[in-house]
């Protein structure tokens, strides 16, 4: 606070910088972090890495601890230690995009553009000044899909196959993006726009809210069929309410504040003043928010995989283990556990460093 | 209770040091602070923010928190020293003798519970008080600070009562005990001004009634010269100077005393004719006090000594005065001259236009009421509005500027609000320029937004904490394309330099600043699109004092310079009509009186503003003030009353036959005085006219 010292702009590496001196001063914080990046380390190693390859058959089904196998083998006697370490790829490091059609990326990429359009637009539909240029915009975004049906149906796009590759970082991670980006935008508009539009959204978002959770995975996942990208719109789908009514609190709270009424004064944008003067100040517990719904959806992949509905073979994934080894786990303990532990401290891990961090953030803000 | 005389005192602090533990170490929030309450006397602390008013109340009632502690010193209370007793035995004598009342009484009051328990609960768990009994003291109690209605308040809720109920309430509560000592924090500082001086009516009346010792802190020097027998003046954590109000009043011994009188502005005083002097620099944080004296890197009188030696308090002349400066006798305030690096308004420049940049004619703001029943839902019901501005009319000269003045809810901010189009007006006309200013924001043109520009209250929230200051300021300039993109930086210092801020605040972020500094950068943003009019809602009132003239004096510069024209809102009647050309009173969203600001605040008053101006605590001991107190609230703004909406509060009614049954039928004519002075009334002006001067002060021969 003293004059002589001379002050630089924040810049993304200040910021991270400053989060991470949050974090160090906390010590949940930088547990919860210290269990975060074990995972993130075992998962990267086990991309060149494993004592065995995990989707082997090469000990002796259903033992214990033996040679060359430090956690015991499964039912099928894979190695239960290269299985965990390699369950780690599916859910933290990358996404399985399976053998699809150009017409099926058709379809998707019009699928995602309609819902960014969406977004983009919504905004501008519930301001009087844009309310034109809105409602274009949602037009666009409705019939983009069926446009790119047609094209792709009257094409031979679909006969095109791209064979199967992967994008990186995993489904929880995809799957928590996807219901921030949602979650946040329509939030924003509720909470700053207020009136018809807050309930009109709000009572959507409630109505998704009143489903018990792992039936709508269950419809989500039944109707369109199991697969990484399918998880992810799941994640997202699920996770996008909390998230608005979160971003709407925030918003109610922030909209209330003098910056915005001087925005305001200056004939600023809808757009402008939820993204650039709502959105910094409230970006802190969202993503404080996003890191617990990391875990939720780590337990949930977990759960689904358990129900045998989760992520598609060949690739190991936790839940899936457990379920698989559920009925020897007299005779092979270890197959059960090492999984069940492995989920067990990811999730309690985020849970940690995001509440240390939340309350290192609330303590400096009063 | 013990046997106090009237010599021994209630409460005693002595050298009084009071820690927090901080990560890193400690901070000592308080040190050296010495005084004596004495029973029947109220003893007003006085500093800016930040300098441990606060934190030595607290060490009293030992609320210091787990991380605070009384480091050094004792505090006696009836002859008990309270810093080495326990938890317990603390409670007992607290909950008996010692009562507190905080600044906002709507969060020292249980939103979920009815007055009658809360109030019941004080007696009932520190004595053997039936309930019947105790509701029956509540009541007297009620009854002694003039609560209306006293039985039924009980069974209420705190929100079904107003502010300045709530606080009657909060003091009933803790004279419940009959407290040896009373503890009051700023009590009146949420108030306003009428309510105000009701409320520190009642408290002088009351500790003339139940002979209570009163520490009374606040910042105000209107309010201590108005209640405090004796004064204590803090700042950095100490206290630089004691003694009796009045002796500190006339002749203030300590230079930081001396510039806080000088920073306030007097009641009366206008910008022509008089400077406030800001005290330069800022009080230093706890952890970063000099060595020496602590007042030395702020004072015009500082010496090799101050730098290096710490003063200890002592008593000079032969007044009751005990004062922290090692140059007291060398000092002659009276032949002070402002330092060099005070900037003072240089306001000869200045000839103000008589054409209006901005005329408004009956301009009308109702906002619908959504009503409850079934009805209403299905859009049946009665339409009903509350009423927030009601045929506002007046123009403003180009450069001038018009103060707003009025107390909470009589639509100041709704008027300014309609105006810079954040809301609607539902009828009447407003130009500004030729421009239409009725419509809100979405519809108006990007060239009438640029030269429409506001400066707010709180400063705090002035400012997006997410962006630096040269952001926020290039903001307005990039937006409404005023300068080419690759200058906007350059423009950007320009005006930090003319807000006397350096060019290494391009880059700070808000948490980084002062108060006062993010209100310069407030002010800065506004003028960057450079606009025509700029209107201040209460610009300065969130402001300690030294900080406020500076800003005030920023204002004036700004408005000589660029000949901006300024509406600008106070609730502090000094500061309005020191800023002010022109005048609006309004009560109940209609102006009452409006005019040339001398013309305001001399007679013919409305008995509106002559009320108002009765209410205002003068920072002069000797002023002889007239005492005029408007009973009951403000009247809903739902159903305001028939014919002049001041009839149901007003005192000058009786004045006109049938105990002015006109007042309530008819609606009151527009009567001119000299230089467009207008009053809204039913009696005659020559009658107003003939009302003594609100305050007659014999020391400064300033009447008003």
């Amino acid at each position: 606070m003293t004059t002589e010292t001379r002050s630089k702009a924040p810049t993304v590496w200040s910021n991270i910088a400053n989060y991470l001196k949050l974090v160090s001063e906390s010590r949940i914080a930088t547990i919860g972090l210290a269990m975060v990046l074990f995972w993130i380390i075992v998962g990267l190693t086990s991309f060149v890495w494993t004592p065995q390859d995990p989707n082997a058959s090469l000990g002796i089904p259903n033992r214990g601890i033996q040679d060359g196998f430090m956690l015991g083998t499964d039912r099928i006697g894979r190695d239960n230690l290269s299985r965990t370490m390699a369950g780690t790829q599916v859910i933290l490091m990358k996404t399985r995009i399976p053998e699809l059609s150009v017409g099926a990326y058709l379809l998707g990429i019009a699928g995602i553009s309609a819902i960014v359009l969406g977004l983009v637009a919504l905004p501008w539909a519930s301001d009087k000044r844009t309310r034109q240029k809105g409602f274009i915009g949602l037009i666009i975004a409705a019939v983009l899909i069926p446009i790119a049906n047609i094209i792709a149906n009257s094409t031979g796009l679909n006969d095109i196959i791209i064979p199967k590759f992967a994008i990186p970082v995993g489904v929880a991670i995809w799957g928590v993006a996807g219901s921030l980006t949602l979650g946040s935008t329509l939030g924003l508009i509720a909470g700053y726009r207020g009136g018809t539009w807050d309930q009109v959204i709000m009572q959507i978002l409630d109505a998704l809210i009143a489903f018990p959770r792992i039936v709508l995975y269950l419809v989500v996942i039944t109707a369109l069929g199991q697969g990484d990208l399918v998880m992810i719109f799941a994640i997202a789908v699920t996770g996008a309410p909390g998230v608005a009514r979160l971003a709407r609190s925030q918003a109610l709270e922030i909209k209330s504040r003098d910056y915005i009424r001087a925005a305001e004064t200056r004939g600023e944008s809808i757009w402008y003043i939820m993204f650039r003067e709502i959105l910094p100040n409230a970006i802190g517990p969202l993503l404080v928010d996003a890191m617990l719904r990391v875990g939720y959806a780590v337990f949930t992949i977990g759960t689904l995989g358990f129900l045998g509905r989760g992520l598609p073979p060949p690739e190991p994934d936790w839940g899936n283990m457990i379920n698989l080894a559920r009925p020897s786990f007299g005779q092979a303990p270890l197959s059960v556990l090492v999984p069940a532990f492995a989920i067990v401290t990811l999730v309690v891990g985020l849970n940690l460093f995001a509440d240390g961090l939340n309350e290192e953030i609330t303590r400096y803000q009063k | 209770m013990s046997n106090n005389t009237n010599d021994t005192a209630v409460l005693k602090c002595e050298n009084l040091a009071i820690a927090y533990k901080v990560r890193g170490g400690e901070i000592e929030a308080v040190q050296n602070v010495s005084f004596e309450i004495h029973k029947g006397e109220t003893y007003g602390i006085v500093g800016e923010s930040g300098c441990g008013k606060s934190t030595a109340a607290w060490a009293v009632v030992n609320f210091l928190g787990s991380n605070g502690y009384v480091k050094r010193g004792n505090i006696w209370f009836q002859g008990q020293d309270l810093v080495n007793k326990d938890g317990e035995e603390l409670r007992k004598l607290r909950g008996n003798n010692i009562a507190m009342v905080y600044q906002d009484p709507m969060q020292a009051l249980n939103p979920s519970m009815v007055i009658g328990d809360q109030m019941r609960e004080v007696l009932t768990v520190h004595q053997e008080i039936s309930e019947e009994e105790a509701t029956q003291r509540c009541i007297d109690m009620l009854e002694k600070v003039y609560m209306p209605d006293a039985a039924n308040v009980l069974k209420r809720y705190p929100h079904q009562i107003s502010g300045g109920q709530q606080q009657r309430v909060v003091i009933a509560t803790a004279l419940l005990i009959n407290p040896a000592l009373l503890i009051m924090d700023e009590p009146t500082t949420a108030l306003d001004v009428t309510v105000e001086a009701a409320v520190l009516d009642l408290i002088d009346e009351l500790r003339r009634e139940f002979d209570t010792a009163i520490m009374y802190i606040t910042h105000n020097l209107g309010v201590v010269a108005r209640v405090c027998d004796k004064v204590g003046v803090m700042y950095a954590g100490e206290m630089v100077e004691r003694g009796t109000v009045k002796d500190i009043f006339k002749n203030p011994q300590h230079p930081y005393t001396q510039g806080l009188i000088r920073a306030v502005p007097k009641l009366g005083a206008n910008k022509e004719g008089s400077i406030l002097y800001p005290i330069p620099g800022r009080v230093p944080a706890p952890n970063a006090r000099p060595s020496g004296c602590m007042f030395a890197p702020r004072c015009d009188y500082v010496t090799e000594r101050c730098r290096t030696e710490h003063p200890e308090l002592r008593r000079v002349g032969t007044d009751n005065v005990d004062v922290r400066c090692h140059l007291t006798e060398e000092i002659d305030a009276a032949a002070w001259v402002p330092g060099d690096n005070i900037d003072v308004p240089d306001l000869t420049k200045r000839n103000l236009d008589t054409e209006p940049i901005m005329v408004l004619d009956k301009l009308q703001k109702y906002y619908d009421v959504k009503g409850s029943s079934i009805l209403d839902a299905l859009g049946f019901g009665k339409k009903r509005h509350v009423k927030a501005v009601e045929g506002a009319t007046f123009s403003v000269p180009k450069g001038s500027t018009l103060g707003i003045v009025g107390e909470s809810g009589s639509g100041k901010s709704t008027l300014i609000k309609t105006i810079i189009g954040l809301e609607q007006a539902t009828g009447g006309e407003a130009t500004f320029l030729n421009f239409d200013v009725t419509t809100d924001l979405a519809e108006r043109d990007p060239g009438l937004i640029q030269e429409l520009q506001m400066v707010f209250q709180n400063p705090d929230s002035t400012m997006n904490p997410s962006y630096t200051v040269g952001q926020q300021i290039g903001r307005p300039m990039e937006r409404f394309g005023t300068v080419p993109k690759d200058e906007v930086r350059g423009e950007v210092m320009k005006l930090l330099k003319q807000m006397r801020l350096g060019e290494n605040y391009f880059d700070r972020l808000p948490r980084q600043l002062s108060g006062g500094e993010k209100q310069r950068v407030g002010i800065a943003r506004a003028l960057a699109s450079r606009p025509d009019v700029v209107l201040c809602d209460e610009p300065v009132s969130a402001l300690d004092v030294s900080v406020q003239a500076a800003i005030l004096n920023l204002l004036l510069n700004v408005q000589a310079e660029h000949k901006t024209t300024m509406l600008f809102i106070a609730h502090d009647l000094s500061v309005v009509r020191f800023f002010s050309d022109n005048i609006a009173v309004m009560y109940l969203g209609e102006i009452m009186e409006i005019g040339p600001s001398e013309s305001i605040y001399a007679p013919p008053y409305h008995p509106y503003t002559e009320a108002l101006l009765s209410a205002v605590p003068v920072p002069d001991p000797s002023a002889i003030q007239k005492h005029i107190r408007l009973e009951g609230d403000i009247p809903s703004a739902i159903d305001p009353p028939s014919g002049c909406r001041f009839h149901t509060r007003c005192p000058r009614k009786a004045m006109l036959p049938n105990n002015g049954k006109i007042c309530e039928e008819q609606i009151p004519p527009w009567q001119e005085g000299a230089d467009g002075h207008k009053i809204f009334c039913h009696i005659p002006i020559e009658e107003l006219a003939t009302f003594d001067p609100v305050i007659s002060a014999p020391n400064s021969g300033v009447a008003v």
